[in-house]
């Protein structure tokens, strides 16, 4: 709202000109720029949208149908739901998609609560080594999975997760990004409020837990959120460390969508499309403290 | 995509050499008390491991499982199948922790470093009973360069072949009965279909990770020398096709955005009808089928793209069994019986691709007489040119080292590098991967 304000200011600013009434051409002007953002955005709204609904279109479209056709035809000619019968026949989604919940839930909760704890320890409590302690959580962020995938492997071997849901839970129990996130979110906290509740006689624990953690509530969103959608999404951990086919969690069932000889697009359209909806519910119902969150992170103060 | 792919991956090859020579799990324990054959009764549980066979072919497997543990009483065959996708990953994961299933299924690029490092066992020696059975090409898959033995029980097979549309080769003034066999020919084809195309359509796509190695060996040109780390492929022969393809994508041959571009978007170009000539496997109709019904009823079929020597390529699958392995000889017993010349036979009659045993050639199924189908057509010229047919890849030619090259011939494409020191800078960032540069 406010950018598109923001043309008029130097209108008023300017003394030689009269504030009012505005002259026509600037309000063409003006219209002018509107649309051209308008346009702009939805260029880009096309552009983020456009593979999504493209395989929505996909997963409808009718056996006879082309997928490939060249210009893309994005209303289905003859729409059907059969793919997503289809879907269901041939893998076990339901059951995957529980044990992909049940990950990603977990992840959810353990980022929230060891993300925030580790957090408010950075950006609260002095002691020695919490720069050094900070650059290391950063330094995880930058370490590619493949590079410790195989040590990861035998580290969950050795502790006898392999093969549980547990296993695929754990290494992203508390990631580095959900630990910078919070303490930067607590930084910004006015330190008074902590400090009058310090007189008040209110220790480590009850300013953390009641009153800088309900401040942040922003900032839990967009980790849980986080969380959330890089556990649903990971897919070469869960397929390493599980070998049980009944523990696999939705990403690396709906592989076998895809055949070594039969590849039928509508059908892995439709396997995605139903990978994608929990992600889509969460985030809608979230949205309202995730903008928020984002903004907190972002004004530094 | 591609390049960041290579990087993840060869920064996973790297942990695994690491730690495979520093803790040294799973290989040197095992290894060293299993020398030769394995030996001891057929009896008790075995894994098998698979390739994304499920769900396609559950009830094909189940059934050969089945006939084997009642041929064998007292056996027992737990099947795990594994997608494609990230497959490798998996499997060096579990090499490092000593944890691979008893009987796995790999193709031989997949297998090498597993290979290399002597993690399996050679069946030269362990499986001699059955090795004329197999088809030869398909049997030295498996060999590592500068190493004895070989290691994997071909399982099947598949031979490239070239499906073209009809239809655009009528638009295009071609004969819709005569496709293309050599080099020449493709290029002759592709560049009369580009130009009726007028940009609406295009006659080849490059394809060039999927294709250009092979294609050179095809031409005669020698990839790799006997040491298995310097790579030969910079001859003027090599520099000489090169030049044709650099020739043909500045005719506007190829579309314009395709030189990056991997196989499988070939193939999605090929479904919606963008390109004319498709060489890939035969049971590729099935997906065109699938995809795009009207593309597969007008699609031709013809032998695979040779050069002047007529030599083919083919795709192997193979069964290995690993050293680390508490029951090998139920697992080398399991793997020839899966891999045998009835059960391959039965297998191709449900899916497009060939046996690997000799015997279940000769079928009449692969005469195909009177079919006139593309199936039909597909499983016979592969089933004649297989007999012949090498892998003439080697197995060192991997990810890493397809990303290096490949990347080399892409600015030799866009007139960045002549043909030449394209190849020589190809081969010297091969060699420095494979370790044969300092």
């Amino acid at each position: 709202m406010t950018t598109l304000q923001t043309p008029q200011a130097p209108v008023a600013a300017d003394p030689r000109r009269p504030a009012t009434p505005v002259p026509t051409a600037r309000r063409v002007r003006t219209a002018a720029g509107l649309t051209g953002r308008y346009l702009l955005l939805a260029l880009v709204f096309a552009l983020t949208v456009g593979p999504f609904l493209w395989q929505l279109s996909t997963s409808l479209k009718g056996n006879g149908e082309r997928v490939f056709g060249y210009p893309p035809q994005l209303l289905p000619a003859h729409p059907t739901l059969h793919h997503y019968a289809e879907v269901l026949d041939t893998v076990p989604v339901l059951h995957y998609a529980g044990n992909s919940l049940v990950v990603a839930l977990g992840s959810v909760l353990s980022n929230c609560l060891l993300g925030s704890m580790a957090g408010y320890a950075l950006a609260r409590m002095t002691f020695r080594g919490r720069g050094l302690a900070a650059g290391i959580f950063l330094a995880t962020m930058i370490i590619p999975f493949e590079s410790i995938m195989v040590s990861e492997f035998l580290v969950a071997r050795s502790l006898h997760l392999t093969d549980t849901l547990l296993g695929v839970m754990i290494p992203g129990a508390a990631s580095g990004l959900s630990v910078m996130l919070m303490r930067n979110a607590f930084r910004r906290l006015p330190a008074e409020v902590e400090e009058a509740a310090v007189l008040d006689g209110a220790g480590e624990w009850t300013r953390f837990w009641r009153i800088a953690l309900p401040s942040v509530r922003g900032t839990l969103a967009a980790v849980a959120i986080f969380s959330f959608v890089f556990s649903w999404d990971d897919f070469l951990w869960p397929l390493v460390s599980l070998s049980d086919q009944s523990k696999y969690t939705l990403t690396v069932g709906i592989q076998y969508l895809s055949g070594t000889f039969t590849n039928d697009q509508r059908v892995i359209a439709a396997g995605t499309m139903m990978a994608v909806v929990p992600l889509l519910v969460l985030f809608f119902a979230l949205q309202r403290f995730f903008f928020r969150g984002v903004g907190e992170g972002a004004v530094k103060g | 995509m591609p390049s960041s792919r290579g990087i993840r991956l060869a920064a996973a090859a790297v942990t695994v050499a690491l730690a495979t020579s520093a803790c040294g799990l799973g290989s040197s324990g095992s290894s060293a008390d299993q020398g030769g054959t394995p030996s001891g009764k057929v009896g008790g549980t075995v894994t098998l491991e698979t390739l994304q066979l499920k769900p396609t072919f559950t009830d094909y497997m189940n059934g050969v499982i089945a006939g084997y543990e009642k041929e064998h009483p007292g056996t027992k065959v737990n099947w795990v199948d594994i997608p494609f996708q990230g497959a490798q990953e998996k499997l060096t994961a579990d090499a490092t922790a000593g944890n691979l299933p008893d009987v796995v299924n790999l193709n031989p690029q997949f297998a090498q470093a597993l290979e290399a490092k002597g993690l399996f066992v050679d069946l030269d020696k362990a499986a001699a009973d059955v090795k004329a059975s197999y088809v030869p090409g398909a049997w030295s898959a498996f060999q590592v360069p500068g190493q004895q033995g070989s290691f994997g029980l071909p399982w099947y097979l598949t031979s490239e072949v070239t499906m073209y549309n009809k239809d655009l080769f009528k638009k295009a003034g071609l004969d819709p009965e005569k496709p293309p066999a050599t080099f020449d020919e493709l290029l002759a084809d592709g560049a009369k279909l580009s130009a009726a195309g007028q940009g609406a359509f295009y006659g080849i796509h490059p394809a060039l990770e999927n294709r250009f190695v092979t294609d050179l060996a095809k031409q005669g040109v020698p990839l790799l020398d006997a040491s298995g780390k310097k790579w030969t492929f910079n001859t003027p022969e090599a520099a000489a096709y090169l030049q044709k393809l650099v020739d043909a994508y500045k005719g506007g041959v190829y579309p314009q955005d395709s030189l990056t571009q991997n196989h499988s978007k070939e193939n999605e170009a090929y479904q919606s009808g963008r390109i004319g000539l498709l060489p890939s496997g035969p049971n590729f109709l099935a997906t065109i089928k699938k995809n795009a019904a009207d593309i597969a009823a007008n699609t031709g079929v013809g032998p695979q793209i040779t050069g002047a020597s007529g030599a083919t390529n083919m795709s192997v699958m193979g069964l290995l069994v690993p050293k680390s392995g508490k029951n090998q000889a139920t697992a080398l017993d399991f793997a020839k019986y899966l891999s045998n010349a009835q059960n391959q036979l039965a297998f191709s009659k449900i899916v497009t691709i060939l046996p690997s045993t000799l015997e279940s050639l000769k079928d009449p199924y692969f005469k195909a007489e009177g079919d006139t189908s593309p199936e039909g057509t597909a499983r016979r010229i592969s089933a004649e040119q297989i007999a012949k047919a090498e892998n003439l890849v080697p197995v060192q030619y991997d990810s890493r080292v397809t990303a290096a090259v490949i990347g080399k011939v892409q600015l030799a494409l866009q007139g960045k590098l002549t043909p030449q020191q394209a190849l020589d800078q190809a081969v010297e960032e091969a060699d420095k991967i494979t370790g044969a540069a300092g």
